[in-house]
């Protein structure tokens, strides 16, 4: 009966199981913690409740605004999270491509290490 | 077509292989305990069972017991949400990763992974990217500063030494001409000379190291443990967490390890190959186990004898020394791969 | 054509796609607007899944979950701190819904157009099974679209730059010029 349901000759059938095992290790933690809410006690009590600040009450709203750096680099990863990406179709068809592969690798790469040298020289890679 | 029998390998495989996994994790923590023990020159915990053989249980279930807090300023929601995003997808990744050849039971062909996609690849590094938030909103919901210290710093450790990582693997693809694992194992089937093996590593020893410094700054483990740093941020982003919570992020971690150890097997140690395997398929899963072991071992070694790194060393090995190393070994391993074709 | 299973999943994850979408634009907090963000952009994923574009779906997940959606984190903490805001949803409710209005005509008439010429159809028919979805990318990528391709490592370094050039404090300033 199960049959009717999907063609196995897809290219996403392989999926499936993926899915399967999402709802498993969804379940899991769940369950994990509906048993722990069975047998744990709690006891209300303001002072355990406040976030830990070494002993002392917990001075103002944990939610500082951040350094600037950790914005650059989230962007500076992104860059090169986007040309590592178009380095895997490339190597896979590199067999392929052949030398004519290397040289406009070699020209996309050489363009990205300018940006890089030029981040460098600014001090974004210092983290100081 | 989905027929009812392959509904139900599907389902016996991810059960045998989550429990195994779960096994796998809870006893690499005791071999992480005995070992830093032994190390230290100390016995680590042998009181429970014989030679404290049942002390994940009792761990297990001091979890379980565990009052479990959340505190008052937290954001609720996320502060729940949080340890489930961090542990879900490290545990997923085991879905897509190949630990043995075809074996036959019971008249039954069974391919020892649980599925095989075209981009197995791209769906583990897809995977593990998303532990980013895990970590990212623990910092930020616990409304904690050392929480959120450690939070932030995590996150950017772990997307920088992410590009080395992805980087890493470049070459290994260049050879393998595929994103499916099943695929980059078996090209690394053959011998040269008629005994070394064809693995990767020997082709590329500079790959190879980058993508273990990188997998362990990836797991947050010593030296690269800065989101934990329990002697300056105590315990950084999961400061907060108790009980069953905490259990999660420290589950998350080590299946992490695991899924980094079992990627450094298949990418360059051959995966499941070894001695007689054609003609004894089972022998696979057991070679790719003591490879694993192996990768295991040098974790466990690295946080008994390492330091850690100071943030500033840390972000400048990343971003000044691995990622240039890694791009042109990308390079080199192409300009080889072009001699070699 | 979808059959089976497949309808099921498209369905649910235009559902989801729809629903997280709105949560994004009406949740109070920032930070939980991001993560409505994230999973709308999941829900894509397996859309492009379902088209069997495996590499796209993989490359939504790492470059717009795993790296966009980081910076957005960190934007969102650099400048609100994450307070939550307590002001009504908004405050040019018929503007809005007039070009809601517009805008959904648009779409509407836009898809109607391609279904009456069989656009998509006749593309359908010719398509095979593919398998070496990866390659076929790399392929075209790398031979017919080379230099759309280096065009877009430009794009890339005035992204660098750009940031560098913006994003520095001080201390930086002072140190390096």
């Amino acid at each position: 009966m199960l049959g009717l349901f999907l063609d196995s000759s897809t290219p996403i059938f392989g999926y499936l199981p993926i899915v399967l095992l999402l709802l498993v290790a969804t379940a899991f933690p769940l369950i994990a913690l509906a048993i722990g809410k069975v047998f744990r006690r709690s006891v209300f009590d303001r002072t355990k409740l406040s976030a830990y600040e070494c002993g002392n009450d917990p001075v103002g709203d944990a939610r500082e605004r951040i350094s600037i750096r950790y914005y650059l680099i989230a962007m500076l990863f992104l860059v090169f999270d986007v040309e590592t990406i178009f380095l895997f179709p490339w190597a896979i068809t590199y067999d392929q491509l052949g030398l004519f592969g290397l040289v406009e690798m070699f020209l996309f790469i050489g363009i990205l290490v300018v940006g890089y040298y030029y981040a460098w020289r600014k001090g974004t890679l210092n983290w100081v | 077509m989905l027929t009812t029998d392959i509904l139900i390998e599907w389902l016996v495989k991810i059960g045998v292989v989550f429990f195994i996994l779960m096994t796998a994790i809870a006893y690499v923590v005791l071999l992480e305990r005995r070992l830093l023990g032994f190390i230290q020159m100390r016995l680590g915990p042998n009181r429970v069972g014989p030679f404290g053989l049942l002390q994940p249980l009792a761990d297990g279930l001091k979890f379980l017991f565990k009052e479990d807090i959340v505190p008052l300023e937290a954001d609720k929601a996320l502060y729940v949400l949080a340890p489930m995003i961090a542990l879900v997808p490290a545990l997923m990744t085991i879905s897509v990763i190949p630990f043995g050849d075809k074996i036959v039971i019971l008249g039954r062909e069974i391919a020892l992974h649980i599925t095989s996609v075209n981009v197995g690849l791209l769906v583990v590094f897809a995977l593990t990217s998303l532990g980013v938030y895990g970590i990212a909103l623990a910092g930020w919901s616990s409304n904690s500063k050392y929480s959120l210290m450690g939070g932030l710093r995590s996150s950017a450790q772990l997307i920088s030494y992410e590009l080395a990582l992805s980087l890493s693997v470049v070459g290994v693809i260049i050879f393998s001409g595929s994103l499916d694992l099943v695929e980059v194992v078996k090209q690394q089937n053959s011998f040269w000379l008629g005994f070394i093996p064809k693995w990767n590593i020997f082709t590329q020893p500079i790959g190879f190291l980058i993508f273990l410094i990188a997998a362990i700054a990836e797991t947050n483990r010593v030296p690269f443990d800065l989101p934990e740093a329990e002697t300056e941020l105590v315990a950084g982003f999961h400061t907060e967490y108790s009980s069953m919570k905490f259990a999660m992020f420290f589950i998350a971690e080590y299946a992490n390890m695991v899924t980094a150890s079992s990627m450094a097997t298949l990418l360059f140690l051959g995966g499941w190959y070894g001695p007689f395997v054609d003609k004894f398929p089972l022998l696979g899963p057991i070679y790719f186990s003591l490879k694993i072991l192996f990768f295991l071992f040098l974790y466990i070694w690295l946080r008994g004898t390492l330091p850690r790194f100071r943030y500033d060393q840390l972000m400048r090995f990343g971003w000044k020394f691995l990622i240039p190393v890694a791009l042109a070994n990308v390079v080199l391993v192409a300009g080889l791969a072009l001699l070699i074709y | 054509m979808l059959k089976g299973i497949e309808v099921l999943f498209f369905y649910l994850l235009s559902l989801l796609c729809i629903f997280f979408s709105m949560l994004t634009i009406s949740a109070r907090n920032a930070v939980h607007s991001a993560l409505f963000l994230i999973s709308t952009l999941i829900s894509v994923a397996g859309l492009f899944l379902l088209l069997h574009a495996e590499f796209v779906a993989g490359v939504q997940i790492l470059v717009y979950v795993g790296g966009v959606l980081v910076l957005f984190l960190f934007v969102i903490m650099l400048v609100s701190s994450g307070q939550t805001t307590r002001r009504i949803f908004t405050n040019q409710f018929a503007i809005g819904v007039a070009v809601a209005t517009l805008l959904g005509l648009s779409f509407f008439a836009a898809i109607s157009q391609v279904q009456a010429t069989n656009y998509f159809r006749a593309r359908e028919a010719k398509q095979e099974v593919v398998t070496k979805n990866t390659e076929k990318v790399g392929l075209q990528l790398y031979t017919q679209a080379v230099l759309p391709f280096e065009i877009a490592s430009l794009v890339l370094l005035v992204a660098i730059v750009a940031a560098v050039r913006l994003a520095r404090d001080r201390k930086q300033e002072k140190i390096f010029n």
